[in-house]
């Protein structure tokens, strides 16, 4: 993907939307495209990574492991936020895998040019907090109400069912 | 070093702040010590956001059925209550401190406004803290439901999902070893 389609795919991005144009396009330069395709690996759960990922163009699942099994727990879309945990916790590895559903582009923000931009006061750095306290925020809601519905339809005894409506899966 | 200085570079997310920062978001903080006193009370307001410093708290959950279970035990450096600070609901489980123990308060509604009107270099660390908090939790919980989902039998073969190499940091770093991975990330090549 060349700089200018990066540029216009970011500038596009709720995440930085609400910054002037100045503070958007210094934001910009921060990140970097990693283009990808369908079933290829984004992040690998158990890996110690320190990069925030955003979805700009494709799309991606998110799989958690138990064992050799693997589960989707969400589907991607652009605009979407991804590898938040590992990225402000260096005590955290990667818990899931991310990949790649559809080809796309991903634009990814280094620890290391976020905190260049924390040092610098970059007006960027809060909305970017921001927006990652409110996913992880709407997330564990979303994810704590499934956990106590799944919780008692193990105890109706159809959880099968119940994990498929919740889920979506279909076939 | 303040003492709540000290109990907050515990708390993780805030291992690599600055600690003239960590030193203003320290002030926001008032220091108390309970006795097997509940802190959360599950369906009651959420009004104070707590760090465990010292001693233990387990945290307790009711089922539909009236059924109460421990489903964690925190150390110190634990933040709790923090789901308060972002959704204005009742509290989701139920929390007590087991014995003496030392915790570190803060009123949601300050905690709120806080977020709203601080300088950044209050906001930034105490934002990163409420993402670690919540990261962990939601990790915790994504384990559970995919431990059930697995269980059920809709797991797929995780050695299937990836099909390319992956696209950004496989290199392992130990533990908390700050070392940045987007050195290697953002130089490597695509794969295919």
């Amino acid at each position: 993907m060349e700089q200018s389609q990066l540029s216009a795919h970011l500038a596009a991005a709720p995440l930085l939307s609400t910054l002037s144009p100045d503070a958007r396009a210094s934001a910009i330069q921060r990140f970097v495209a990693r283009p990808f395709v369908k079933g290829q690996s984004l992040l690998r759960a158990g890996d110690q990574g320190r990069a925030l990922g955003l979805l700009l163009t494709g799309s991606a699942l998110i799989q958690a492991r138990r064992d050799d099994r693997a589960f989707t727990v969400e589907v991607l879309e652009p605009g979407q936020l991804f590898g938040e945990l590992a990225f402000f916790d260096p005590a955290s590895a990667r818990t899931a895998d991310v990949i790649g559903s559809a080809d796309g582009v991903a634009a990814m923000l280094s620890y290391s040019a976020y905190e260049a931009m924390l040092a610098e006061g970059d007006p960027a750095v809060e909305q970017i907090e921001k927006a990652v306290l409110e996913l992880v925020g709407n997330r564990i809601q979303a994810t704590s109400a499934r956990m106590a519905e799944l919780l008692q339809a193990n105890q109706r005894g159809d959880l099968f069912s119940t994990i498929r409506r919740l889920f979506g899966l279909r076939g | 070093m303040d003492y709540r200085v000290q109990v907050l570079r515990d708390v993780p997310g805030l291992s690599e702040v600055p600690e003239p920062d960590l030193a203003r978001l320290a002030l926001e903080f008032e220091l108390i010590d309970v006795l097997d006193a509940t802190l959360c009370a599950e369906g009651e307001p959420s009004e104070m956001l707590y760090v465990l410093a010292e001693g233990q708290c387990e945290v307790l959950k009711t089922t539909p059925n009236g059924r109460r279970f421990r489903v964690a035990v925190l150390t110190p450096g634990c933040l709790f209550g923090h789901l308060g600070v972002l959704h204005t609901g009742p509290r989701t489980a139920t929390v007590i401190a087991r014995g003496p123990a030392r915790v570190l308060r803060m009123p949601t509604t300050w905690a709120r406004q806080l977020l709203r009107n601080g300088p950044l270099q209050v906001t930034s660390p105490f934002r990163r803290a409420l993402i670690v908090a919540l990261g962990r939790q939601l990790a915790s919980a994504t384990s559970t439901t995919t431990k059930l989902a697995i269980d059920a039998g809709l797991g797929v073969a995780a050695s299937a999902a990836p099909a390319h190499a992956p696209l950004t940091d496989s290199a392992t770093v130990q533990g908390g070893a700050a070392a940045d991975r987007e050195g290697d990330l953002l130089r490597a090549q695509p794969t295919w």
